[in-house]
């Protein structure tokens, strides 16, 4: 083979393979999984992608975990003993994912594991979770699949809106504004498939008669999105639901910006602190973005204190997955306390049906599927000159509480 | 579709391809002379947008500045292509193209780390500079008056590279070695030398590319392995190793983007690829790749 050739076979191979899934088999475990219990200490796993694509939304989550566990073992630790926490580094990969979860079942023995970033890693890890019977909870990866299908466990746990509620949140803000003429932008995988679907069956059970001019699919970590907005300008939309997020998201905003797409439509958007921190004035003041997470939208000293505390440490604003993190945290604490027990099925048992207290107030995660009755934060996107932050606030904001977007419990049981 | 539509479909594809043939020219230049697929490009493309959100601040914030700031950034990724040319590319030119390409993978993930621990894993946000900013209307069209500087300096750069590989001592020689590297050294040229001139201008043209683009996106971790796979592409369609292919390849992909965007939105993503593909079945060494590598 003529050299060329071979090393262009060889580039294409790695390539290739670096976006390939890949799942693999283990050994069946058919016990509980009771913690690293070593001595004096416990181990738990975060599955986070702190490098790649998803690293603004990873390393936000492990900071959350890690003061929580700091705070945690400086009162003594958790029925006597410290936790330890360890980082394993999906890198936005869902086959390293598939392997970061053995690993921590397999080498770490960990009493639980607060999951990745995206659906994708969350496909392998909640299947790890359910052959080895050890607790995860998710608290950024959203897909509804995971806790509405018969592939549900009761070791896995979400503490984030999933992918029916968040887009109910965004479709009442259609019908509020009237908009019936849509197009939706979404990244092209089982999360963005699955939030425009929920999407646009929220607009049917709210009885919105839309059009629907049509959809973009940009691969997730596009390095442009140029070609998708005048896709988005040629159809004359009345406005844009976007189910893009994190990097994605500011890149869209900018080129977006450029193109004039805000003067011609209008845009929803899950822009939470991160993206608008790093949008800063850039931010499209007057179109709405909605998070999961929006600690920013509470007046309570305590979460004021907490938010001020994060920024002081590591530099930033918490994001949303920071305080999701933080409560999905003090459900396993809530869990292990009431069980008296590490062991992921006493635990589960615990928190199944809770009501959990929290700095960002108590929340139940419901027994049938093990989902959070937590609400979406939605707003329009605002100036807010007097806050003790500096980014955009959602004002005036819409009204998406649990009993606003909660879907009645899935068949599985 | 009207006029307008299309016009905005044919310059936002354009915008697309100036990026994808400044990055895309030096991964092809880097091949045609040193036959090393370069995987750390997708990293002096990182390295360089970057170093542009760190500069631009130290320059005004209009076109001067952001020049200023561009070229100081491609410059500076430029020297670290000389150094890794230097320690690491040089030490197995003897070995096997596989071992190049696993050596720059590596490094690729070194500096995708080593941009995480330094930068951190929020994203920075360069401001477009103050006198390309603005929208270009054009009947009831609009684009971003970036884009059509994006587009001017692409060609700016197309002509600049035809001016050095056809009216410099050093370009004749690249050129030489992209025909025949073995017959430079028997005459006695320093290949090694010329190799690490390669490479940095390589470095150079990918860091160009990231400095270039920073004010309209998020510069963030993963945006070196996303380039490097569309810039690759790009190479291959136009033929590796040469420039003038990496033009045609890029205006092809962008088109291809862009029009994929508006007719096939449910395939798009798959558009570059698709194109590839056919491009390779009908024309195996690409576009306007030489047989005889």
């Amino acid at each position: 083979m003529i050299v060329k050739e071979k090393v262009a076979a060889g580039v294409l191979g790695t390539l290739l393979s670096a976006g390939t899934l890949a799942g693999c088999g283990a050994t069946p475990s058919t016990t509980s999984s009771s913690g690293g219990s070593t001595g004096g200490t416990v181990t738990i796993v975060s599955l986070r992608g702190t490098s790649g694509p998803t690293a603004s939304l990873g390393v936000p989550g492990n900071n959350a975990l890690q003061t929580e566990v700091n705070a945690l073992n400086a009162k003594g630790g958790l029925l006597g003993k410290k936790i330890k926490l360890v980082f394993l580094n999906t890198q936005g990969s869902p086959n390293i994912a598939s392997t970061d979860a053995r690993q921590a079942v397999l080498s770490y023995h960990a009493a639980a594991m607060f999951g990745g970033v995206s659906s994708g890693d969350g496909v392998y890890e909640e299947a790890v979770a359910k052959k080895y019977k050890t607790i995860l909870f998710s608290y950024t990866f959203s897909d509804a699949v995971f806790t509405r299908t018969s592939d549900f466990t009761p070791y896995f746990f979400s503490v984030v809106p999933n992918t029916n509620m968040e887009p109910m949140a965004a479709a009442l803000a259609f019908k509020k504004e009237g908009w019936t003429r849509i197009y939706t932008i979404s990244p092209n995988y089982n999360y963005g498939r699955a939030e425009v679907t929920g999407f646009l069956n929220a607009l049917t059970k709210l009885g919105v008669h839309y059009t629907l001019l049509g959809q973009q699919w940009p691969a997730l970590g596009a390095s442009n999105f140029t070609s998708n907005i005048s896709a988005i300008l040629a159809a004359h939309p009345q406005a844009v639901y976007g189910g893009i997020f994190g990097t994605d998201l500011v890149t869209f905003t900018k080129e977006a910006e450029g193109y004039g797409l805000y003067n011609k439509t209008h845009f929803v958007a899950q822009y939470g602190a991160i993206d608008l921190q790093a949008l800063g004035n850039s931010a499209p003041y007057g179109e709405i973005g909605y998070a999961r997470g929006g600690w920013w939208t509470f007046n309570n000293p305590k979460v004021i204190a907490w938010a001020k505390a994060y920024h002081a440490k590591y530099g930033t604003w918490p994001s949303s997955f920071t305080m999701l993190g933080t409560m999905a945290f003090d459900a396993w604490v809530y869990g292990v306390k009431t069980a008296h027990s590490f062991d992921s099925t006493k635990v589960s048992q615990a928190i199944a049906g809770a009501t959990i207290p929290t700095l960002f107030g108590p929340y139940t995660i419901r027994g049938c599927d093990h989902q959070a009755e937590i609400p979406e934060y939605i707003g329009v996107l605002s100036k807010n000159p007097g806050a003790y932050y500096n980014f955009a606030t959602y004002s005036p904001t819409f009204n998406a509480s649990w009993d606003k977007i909660e879907q009645g419990c899935p068949t599985h049981q | 579709m009207s006029a307008g539509t299309l016009l905005v479909e044919v310059l936002s594809g354009l915008s697309l391809a100036a990026i994808l043939f400044i990055v895309a020219s030096g991964m092809t230049l880097v091949f045609g002379t040193m036959r090393v697929i370069n995987m750390t490009h997708g990293s002096f493309y990182m390295f360089g947008a970057y170093l542009l959100a760190i500069t631009f601040h130290r320059f005004d914030q209009h076109a001067f500045g952001f020049a200023g700031a561009f070229v100081v950034s491609s410059l500076l990724v430029a020297a670290l292509g000389v150094v890794v040319e230097f320690v690491v590319l040089r030490r197995l030119y003897q070995g096997e193209h596989l071992l190049q390409l696993l050596a720059t993978w590596a490094l690729m993930l070194v500096f995708g780390q080593l941009a995480l621990d330094v930068w951190g894993s929020a994203t920075v946000t360069p401001p477009s500079p103050a006198s390309l900013s603005g929208t270009l209307s054009v009947g009831a069209a609009s684009i971003p008056v970036f884009y059509v500087f994006l587009i001017a300096f692409a060609a700016f750069i197309f002509v600049a590279l035809w001016f050095f590989n056809n009216r410099t001592g050093v370009g004749r020689l690249l050129r030489a070695a992209v025909e025949d590297h073995e017959l430079l050294t028997t005459i006695g040229v320093n290949v090694r030398r010329l190799y690490t001139v390669a490479f940095a201008v390589g470095a150079f043209l990918a860091a160009l590319g990231g400095a270039l683009i920073a004010p309209e996106i998020s510069v963030g971790p993963g945006i070196d392995l996303s380039i490097l796979v569309e810039s690759f592409v790009v190479a291959v369609v136009g033929g590796l190793g040469n420039v003038n292919g990496a033009v045609l390849g890029a205006i092809l992909i962008g088109l291809a983007q862009s029009f994929g965007a508006t007719y096939f939105p449910n395939m798009s993503e798959a558009a570059i690829y698709f194109v590839m593909v056919v491009v390779l079945i009908v024309r195996p060494r690409g576009l306007l790749g030489k047989e005889e590598f």
